[in-house]
């Protein structure tokens, strides 16, 4: 085979590939796009649901979402800033670095139904404290943990030496530069990563699901110790049935909804991302 | 009083950090412990391949075939497809639409897994199904093809965020000697962009095996190695799966939950060293999902 | 001490030829590699003392000892002593942020803070001293008006300093400086980041800043130094080669390699 030729072979499958690519991914989104929208009206947003789903809305899976994950996070953020400001400032011990990024990549990468039944087995059983909206949400913070630190890391990390040694020969101490200098220069990057942490674990379903959510019965908790529903169970729920069309619409729904979620989050994140990394190059 | 504040702020963040640290080293006693309980009880007939709670068997041998199955299949498809796909992007695309492929990537690869399953269940599997007559289109080929999508986005950014760290003296040194697209990728670029992009694949690797939601919808929920092994048009069982449809169905403490919780320390030792080796070459780079 | 020092003295015709800052034996490594070799070196007060000499020479790594910023580079250590007001500032027991308060640095890049002019300017000084807004105000006006500033930014205190042109940045970190009211100010090669004009404003200050503080200002460019400077000390490869008053070093130099380097800026030391 000539050179040319294999040449222009290559060149065939990359662009071959990477029309697959679109074409997959593009077809994924329009899929969902145009069954959700069939299932949406004013009164599905609104309404919550009755007949386990069949009928009704999903005012409370919304609820029970946006609850579950802002409380998670207001948990998460604080640890996770206090870990970047320590890891990037303080630490100055080679392999206690490696490790500790051992251990938050580590984190990260496990899948999501361990961290369900690690609550299962930690709370709900070994602390008794039954199904809880409050256990799912230490849950999920502790999944997004990783996500949080690294962003917050480096946005913290990555601001030039000369504003540190401008602050300290001014007089101030360390805090004193991290609090007056550092922090307000990269709160809008951690910012970032906190929008991300948000997209990521309003979509997830295996660590609630055994801990945190129940499919019929839960309405806005009243206190930390009851279950709620989220978005993701119920699809999950909803799509166990997948043979009664009426689920199945309810279902693409209520993942239209949940994709704009994600997608509100996702898309604020990466403005405000773009628009940090505008500021840092002035 | 400064001094105070400054103490209380680096004490703040210490506690911060341990915290963060021993919430892991927790998560892994937590489950190691439970589910090295299963040990004493079952010992070596957990490698079997029967999964009968009924009758007090406890074989995990064709979850673990499943999941390797499954993983297999979605690596065949997405690694060949995500590396020339990112090839296109970084060397042969213009610029302008290169950020906005990327952050399409980026923004399709925080969608919900559980969405995937939906998908699955709803689409593919009846796709599958009717394109085989088969009596259901939940297989290990549907879990594939399911994955394989999942992890699609991971390794076309992280391949192409390799191939853009190769500095730019290299392709220029290939191509002024006359060297065709093909030439300069395969010889020049490829193998200094080799180790990056192995990191990417090794994360979509464990992406794969840890995906729970789309596995449990479209996997079909047979406990059985499918015969011949190599049939991926039959049902089957990863691990995941399982976990996520039975554990609620087992009492706590029981030989039947501690199976499974073994199971999920099987599968978690693996995607975290999968995981640890992955991130020894790559740099973390501000991503939507890592 | 040395022939250098000898040479000062006999040429000192200054009212305040007190030593402000004294080297002694003076040496840097940075992770195994040596810096700077055995220096010794002699800074008068209420001077405008130039470091001159090529690029790595260690010029910066002088100059951020006299506050001890130079704490802030990984690897670093020192051996010898470099005293300030009779006190040897490597000693333990020294107090940086006290240190750091009398001896102030501006950098080569500005690094205004993100916050407004006026915030900027406050930054340092009240760390050190608890002010009432009637003693703020003054210290702001007063020290915008030292780095000629106050009519440019008068109007605009409250906005953020970010808007401030690179060379107006560079005189607010200035100013910034002058606000904690050191005895010194070392600047590290603070024109190279700006423009020919903004340069030329900076160095007008020196002239007047020399009245009442220590300036040590190192830079690259010999012009520069020819034009501000009273006392110059040559540095190439981690040694002093040679220091003296400015007509002397110029015109007049002892080693081959000053003659060199002052006539065509190479040096191979």
């Amino acid at each position: 085979m000539s050179r040319s030729l294999k040449n222009r072979l290559f060149l065939f499958f990359c662009w071959g590939s990477l029309g697959f690519s679109v074409f997959v991914l593009v077809f994924l989104v329009l899929t969902i796009v145009w069954n959700g929208f069939q299932a949406l009206s004013l009164e599905f947003l609104i309404l919550p649901s009755k007949s386990f789903g069949a009928e009704g809305g999903i005012l409370y899976q919304i609820i029970g979402s946006i609850l579950l994950v802002f409380t998670a996070v207001l948990m998460a953020f604080p640890i996770a800033l206090g870990t970047a400001i320590y890891k990037s400032e303080y630490l100055k011990n080679e392999r206690l670095q490696r490790m500790s990024d051992m251990l938050i990549y580590g984190l990260n990468g496990i899948p999501s139904v361990i961290f369900g039944i690690f609550g299962l087995i930690f709370f709900v059983n070994l602390l008794n404290t039954g199904i809880s909206w409050f256990v799912g949400s230490i849950i999920l913070g502790i999944m997004i943990l990783p996500t949080l630190v690294l962003t917050a890391y480096q946005s913290i990390n990555s601001i030039p030496h000369h504003y540190r040694e401008s602050g300290l020969a001014l007089g101030m101490n360390r805090w004193g530069v991290i609090t007056e200098v550092l922090l307000p220069m990269g709160i809008q990057g951690a910012f970032t990563g906190l929008l991300i942490g948000l997209a990521r674990a309003v979509g997830e379903t295996a660590p609630i699901m055994f801990i945190a959510t129940a499919f019929s019965g839960a309405g806005i908790p009243g206190s930390l110790l009851e279950p709620v529903s989220s978005l993701p169970t119920h699809i999950l729920a909803l799509a166990q049935n997948a043979t009664d069309p009426t689920a199945l619409q309810n279902a693409w729904g209520a993942s239209l909804v949940l994709i704009t979620l994600v997608g509100i989050f996702s898309l604020t994140a990466l403005y405000f991302r773009n628009r940090y990394k505008t500021m840092i190059v002035r | 009083m400064f001094v105070s504040v400054s103490k209380a702020g680096k004490n703040a963040v210490i506690t911060s950090t341990i915290i963060s640290m021993a919430i892991i080293v927790i998560v892994f006693a937590v489950i190691g412990l439970q589910g090295l309980q299963a040990i004493p009880e079952a010992g070596w007939s957990l490698l079997s391949r029967s999964w009968n709670p009924g009758q007090g068997e406890y074989g995990i041998l064709s979850m673990i075939y499943g999941t390797t199955a499954v993983t297999i299949v979605a690596l065949l498809i997405a690694v060949p497809v995500g590396v020339l796909s990112a090839i296109v992007i970084s060397e042969l695309l213009p610029s302008r639409y290169r950020i906005l492929v990327k952050s399409s990537l980026e923004v399709l690869a925080g969608i919900p897994s559980i969405i995937y399953g939906l998908l699955g269940v709803a689409v593919l599997s009846v796709l599958i199904g009717n394109l085989f007559d088969l009596s259901t289109g939940r297989t290990i080929l549907a879990g594939g093809i399911i994955l394989a999508i999942m992890i699609l986005p991971i390794i076309i950014t992280l391949t192409e965020d390799a191939l853009q760290n190769v500095p730019s003296r290299y392709r220029e040194a290939a191509k002024v000697l006359g060297l065709y697209n093909y030439e300069v990728m395969k010889d020049t670029i490829l193998p200094i962009a080799k180790s990056d992009i192995i990191g990417g694949i090794l994360l979509g690797l464990g992406r794969a095996m840890g995906e729970t939601m789309a596995m449990m919808l479209v996997i079909g929920s047979l406990d059985r190695i499918p015969d011949p092994f190599y049939n991926i048009l039959v049902p089957g069982q990863t691990i995941t799966s399982k976990l996520g449809r039975e554990i609620m169905e087992s009492a706590f403490g029981s030989l039947h939950f501690n199976s499974m919780i073994f199971m999920g320390l099987l599968l978690m030792a693996a995607v975290f060293t999968v995981t640890i080796i992955a991130q020894r070459n790559i740099r973390f780079g501000g991503r939507l999902y890592e | 001490m040395n022939k250098q020092s000898a040479s000062l003295k006999i040429y000192s015709g200054k009212q305040t030829s007190i030593t402000c800052f004294s080297v002694e034996n003076f040496s840097v490594m940075i992770d195994d590699t040596l810096i700077l070799k055995e220096l010794n070196l002699t800074i008068q007060k209420k001077n405008i003392h130039c470091i001159i000499g090529p690029s790595g020479a260690g010029k910066s790594t002088l100059i951020r000892c006299f506050n001890r910023i130079c704490d802030e580079t990984d690897g670093l250590q020192t051996e010898g002593k470099i005293f300030y007001d009779g006190e040897n500032i490597f000693d333990g027991s020294v107090n940086t942020s006290e240190l750091r308060r009398k001896v102030g640095m501006v950098f080569q890049k500005p690094a205004v803070f993100p916050k407004s002019i006026r915030e900027n300017v406050l930054m340092g000084v009240r760390y050190h001293k608890k002010l009432s807004l009637l003693e703020k105000n003054q210290i702001v006006e007063e020290k915008l008006r030292a780095v000629s500033l106050w009519k440019e930014v008068s109007d605009r205190l409250d906005e953020s300093a970010r808007s401030l042109s690179v060379g107006q940045q560079q005189r607010l970190c200035l100013a910034r400086t002058l606000a904690v009211e050191p005895d010194v100010i070392l600047l590290d090669e603070p024109t190279s980041s700006l423009d020919h004009v903004s340069s030329r404003a900076i160095e007008d200050l020196m002239g007047h800043l020399k009245e009442e503080y220590t300036i040590v200002f190192v830079t690259h460019n010999i012009q520069q130094a020819y034009r501000i400077a009273d006392q110059v000390t040559f540095i190439c490869d981690g040694n002093v080669i040679e220091t003296g008053y400015k007509d002397q070093l110029f015109n007049n130099p002892g080693k081959k390699q000053t003659k060199r380097y002052i006539r065509e800026d190479l040096c191979d030391c």
